[in-house]
């Protein structure tokens, strides 16, 4: 089974940086991917650090610098309402934010790593609004206000088609992230109701654009909306180490031609205990044993996980 | 009286902020949290009624949460629904006349910027009738133990979102028992467990709002 460690901040951490240092220069940006490829050679290179933060930062929003090797956080959101956001001009991909720095470095691995899958992390529209406003304003207006946030939702799916094509144009992959909208922050029937039709959206017109079905990563206890997420017509999702993995592998056999990530638990990595990891991974691997087309995953690996550990876990995995 | 605290707790269970508000659709032209804390004050009925209606709500949709059958989006226009009614009682609160359970003092640890899991918390546990003392995110030691000392008998709860910023959780709880050994300390968090609560010293840690409300109510 292919071992595919969901590699952020750990790749600031490979090259003696933090979090903050890496995620805002793209030769460390570069530098640190690099790194993690070549010494775990896992697929895909998804190229970022605080991966959530770039489309609000694009919009305008201010990240914050935070202490120690903490990971930064937009602590001053752009808007006070969905209204607000539906107002937003769209942004530039070629000038807004760290996004050209973002697509710059991802080129120079993809022309430096030929052998790898290097891809630009796109947020989907529930994760970008979540960042835009106050979290709790958000879910309050969903509730209370549920048509002006798909409309404010609809907005930020023209933005993002824009991002799919800058991403495309660079010679560049795609993969979605939406883990902002997992239960149980929101409910499936809200999730459907008004998160699903603008993600499936994006995810539709970036498949177009790119030419394949895109990765949906959701993160969280998500087996409740697991249809929905099918739905968007994705090929690659994980299974979170949050949710009921043996019910969600067993719903993901309707859907044999979608690559499944099961990820392990990341906590039992960052603690080192190497009977611990190889349990885990025994478990994992029983998950999938009957799939043909799943991998191995770790949730994000925490910055503090040591290198060893994790070359001892593909070590592990590769002899099963 | 009794029908004051079952009518408000309901409101702020099902998230019934006002009249107008058209949610939960099965209460609407009804009236909500609002008018009933303003019709009871206006009548004379005592504040802490009021606030009594709060903790009830409030507990139900903790509890519900607890259990799976609610959502954070519904603790939070929950929580919108008690803030209408401690918008109200706010002057008793502010003169004594309505007297607080206890203060809990609240932070995100050093190194961490998320803050909803901590704002849920808050909002819960103000709910349940404690101050709460709110010191936002990445908050170093120094500021705990700071608000340590001003609020003598408080409760101290510590939030990470990060396994990174695990490190420092426990390098704070590790600090505040030894300068305030009898302080209750509990703890949060996305990636945290009950062993790393009982490792690093903390007294407390729940997976969920409700069961830290519990743990106050019975410490207190």
């Amino acid at each position: 089974m292919q071992f595919s460690p969901a590699v952020y901040e750990h790749a600031a951490s490979l090259i003696g940086k933090s979090p903050w240092e890496a995620s805002r220069d793209g030769e460390l940006l570069f530098q640190g991917h690099k790194k993690a490829f070549e010494l775990y050679h896992h697929s895909p290179v998804v190229v970022g650090i605080d991966i959530y933060n770039l489309e609000p930062e694009a919009y305008g929003s201010t990240i914050e610098q935070p202490k120690l090797n903490g990971i930064p956080a937009i602590t001053r959101h752009l808007c006070s309402s969905m209204k607000e956001i539906k107002e937003l001009p769209l942004f530039d991909p070629q000038s807004a934010g760290r996004i050209p720095m973002l697509l710059e470095a991802a080129r120079r691995l993809a022309r430096a790593l030929p052998e790898a899958d290097v891809r630009i992390p796109v947020s989907g529209p529930f994760s970008i609004a979540s960042n835009l406003v106050r979290f709790e304003t958000l879910l309050l207006e969903i509730v209370m206000d549920p048509t002006s946030v798909r409309e404010a939702l609809d907005h930020i799916v023209d933005g993002q088609v824009n991002f799919c094509k800058a991403i495309v144009d660079q010679g560049l992959d795609i993969a979605f992230f939406e883990s902002a909208a997992t239960p149980p922050i929101i409910p499936p029937q809200i999730f459907s109701d008004v998160v699903l039709p603008p993600l499936k959206s994006i995810i539709d017109q970036a498949a177009a654009i790119v030419g394949h079905p895109v990765p949906c990563i959701i993160g969280g206890d998500t087996t409740s909306i697991l249809e929905f997420i099918m739905e968007t017509g994705t090929g690659y999702v994980i299974c979170p180490s949050e949710t009921d993995q043996e019910a969600f592998m067993e719903q993901m056999k309707n859907y044999p031609e979608v690559m499944v990530r099961i990820n392990m638990n990341p906590l039992i990595l960052s603690e080192g205990d190497l009977a611990a990891v190889n349990k885990e991974v025994d478990r994992v691997v029983a998950l999938g044993r009957e799939r043909e087309k799943v991998c191995i995953g770790t949730g994000v690996l925490p910055y503090e996980t040591t290198p060893e550990v994790v070359l001892k876990t593909k070590e592990y995995i590769s002899k099963r | 009286m009794q029908d004051v605290v079952e009518k408000l707790a309901l409101c702020i269970a099902k998230g019934k902020i006002s009249r107008s508000a058209w949610f939960p659709p099965d209460m609407k032209d009804q009236d909500g949290a609002d008018e009933i804390a303003a019709e009871a004050l206006k009548n004379g009925i005592d504040p802490d009624v009021l606030l009594k209606g709060c903790m009830v709500g409030m507990d139900r949709v903790g509890k519900d949460f607890s259990e799976g059958k609610a959502f954070v989006a519904h603790l939070i226009i929950s929580g919108e629904a008690m803030n209408v009614v401690m918008k109200q009682i706010k002057p008793f609160l502010e003169s004594d006349q309505v007297k607080h359970k206890g203060k809990l003092v609240i932070g995100t640890v050093a190194g961490d910027l998320h803050d909803i899991g901590k704002n849920l918390v808050s909002m819960m546990i103000r709910g349940a009738g404690f101050e709460v003392i709110d010191l936002g995110m990445d908050v170093p030691t120094s500021k705990f133990l700071e608000a340590i000392d001003q609020n003598p008998g408080c409760f101290v709860g510590l939030s990470a979102l990060l396994t990174t910023t695990m490190r420092n959780m426990e390098s704070s709880v590790k600090e505040i028992k030894e300068k305030y050994p009898d302080t209750k300390v509990l703890i949060g968090g996305a990636p945290i467990t009950l062993d790393f609560c009982t490792r690093i010293g903390a007294d407390f840690y729940s997976p969920n709002p409700h069961e830290a409300v519990e743990y106050l109510n019975t410490n207190v």
